[in-house]
């Protein structure tokens, strides 16, 4: 019995949703970061994540990080390779999420405000962001990263699995 | 092959092709980055010449509140970290008071003096100090031969970016101490436009020269 003649469950569609809602997410971020590279290229560099000492290190980092987040999302949204992709995906978003965090610590210490009054811009490409809006937000996508990862794809996926027998869909 | 082993195969495939895909996208791109650019550089500090001035306390009524996204911390400490490391690279830092008499004075005008501004198109055609040239230091290809054109015989090359905890000034007036045949007549405005609006003073919006104005006292 092939996948697509099976009757939807739940966890199909949750699957499905995950998926779509995480790719179509990560094209939108890495298309904004794209138009305008430096702004990335700053927040990096600020975020001390990359040795400052070596800008090839830092400007591959900046240059090359948003691609790979459009080539993850085209990946999710067309269902090539999910569980790969869902990997990466959640690596990322486990990198700079305390990145994020550790930021707007420190700038609630220089300034003395409320920790979710600190607004900043992150450099995820939409500008300046309340710090807790942020947290929350990549929480989300953390949660559906997971679900994408472990729920197994069967449905409107080209090529679930890079590796191995395909499933027709 | 174990569904854990396959993901990360899987993983590893991806990254390696998105990777790959960054390397040419990133090469094609308009946009894109030069990866063997020093896109912060620290002048090496030089003994700055007269007339550039030592640098002087932040102006006592800088207690706007920071601008939004670009600086959270109090602007003054924010200012006085902003002296220490121009100080530190031999760049001087002046405030108000001197961007304004240098602003207001009539060799401005003639070409005497040169503001310099080092934010990105769009922040710029919303509105620079009138008759400034913009300088991105991100895209010295576009903006350096204007400003290398300007600057000879000018007493005064002041730089500036929004204030703040913007540090765009600093590497531009940095990139442009190793381009400028008199590298002491630079400064920078460390309020920026955002103290420049603040105090009332005029903006023009769109292309340099472009005689449209906002603010400014009446």
């Amino acid at each position: 019995m092939t996948a697509a003649a099976e009757p939807a469950r739940p966890r199909d569609w949750l699957s499905l949703l995950a998926r779509l809602l995480l790719g179509g997410v990560f094209v939108w971020l890495a298309v904004l970061k794209l138009v305008e590279p430096v702004g990335f290229l700053k927040a990096v560099r600020q975020f001390g994540v990359v040795a400052q000492t070596d800008p090839t290190l830092l400007n591959a980092v900046a240059a090359w990080l948003p691609w790979l987040e459009l080539w993850c999302g085209l990946l999710l949204l067309l269902g090539v390779g999910v569980r790969g992709a869902a990997l990466l995906v959640l690596a990322m978003l486990l990198v700079f999420t305390p990145a994020i965090a550790s930021r707007g610590l420190e700038l609630q210490h220089a300034s003395g405000q409320a920790f979710c009054d600190i607004a900043f811009d992150c450099g995820c490409g939409t500008g300046v962001v309340n710090v807790c809006s942020k947290l929350a937000q990549n929480t989300g996508l953390i949660v559906l990263a997971l679900i994408a990862l472990l729920v197994p794809p069967r449905r409107l996926a080209l090529r679930p699995e890079l590796l191995g027998a395909q499933r027709p869909t | 092959m174990t569904t854990s082993t396959r993901t990360l195969v899987e993983a590893l495939l991806i990254g390696a092709s998105g990777l790959g895909l960054g390397l040419v996208g990133n090469a094609l791109s308009p946009a894109g980055l030069r990866i063997d650019r020093d896109y912060f550089p620290t002048a090496a500090a030089i003994l700055i010449a007269s007339p550039a001035p030592t640098p002087a306390p932040a102006p006592a009524s800088h207690e706007d509140p920071a601008p939004t996204g670009a600086a959270v911390a109090p602007v003054s400490e924010v200012e006085t970290k902003a002296r220490e490391r121009l100080a530190a690279q031999g760049l001087a830092a002046i405030g108000f008071e001197e961007a304004r008499s240098l602003f207001e004075d009539p060799s401005y005008a003639a070409g005497g003096l040169l503001f310099v501004d080092a934010r990105n198109d769009e922040e710029y055609q919303e509105g620079h100090v009138p008759l400034a040239l913009q300088f991105d230091h991100y895209h010295p290809e576009r903006y350096l031969d204007a400003v290398l054109q300007a600057a000879p015989g000018t007493s005064r090359v002041v730089v500036y970016c929004n204030g703040g905890n913007c540090e765009d000034s600093e590497y531009a007036a940095a990139t442009l101490k190793d381009f400028l045949a008199e590298p002491e007549t630079l400064c920078v405005y460390v309020g920026g436009i955002e103290e420049w609006r603040a105090r009332a003073m005029p903006v023009e919006t769109g292309a340099r020269g472009s005689g449209v104005l906002q603010g400014g006292k009446k």
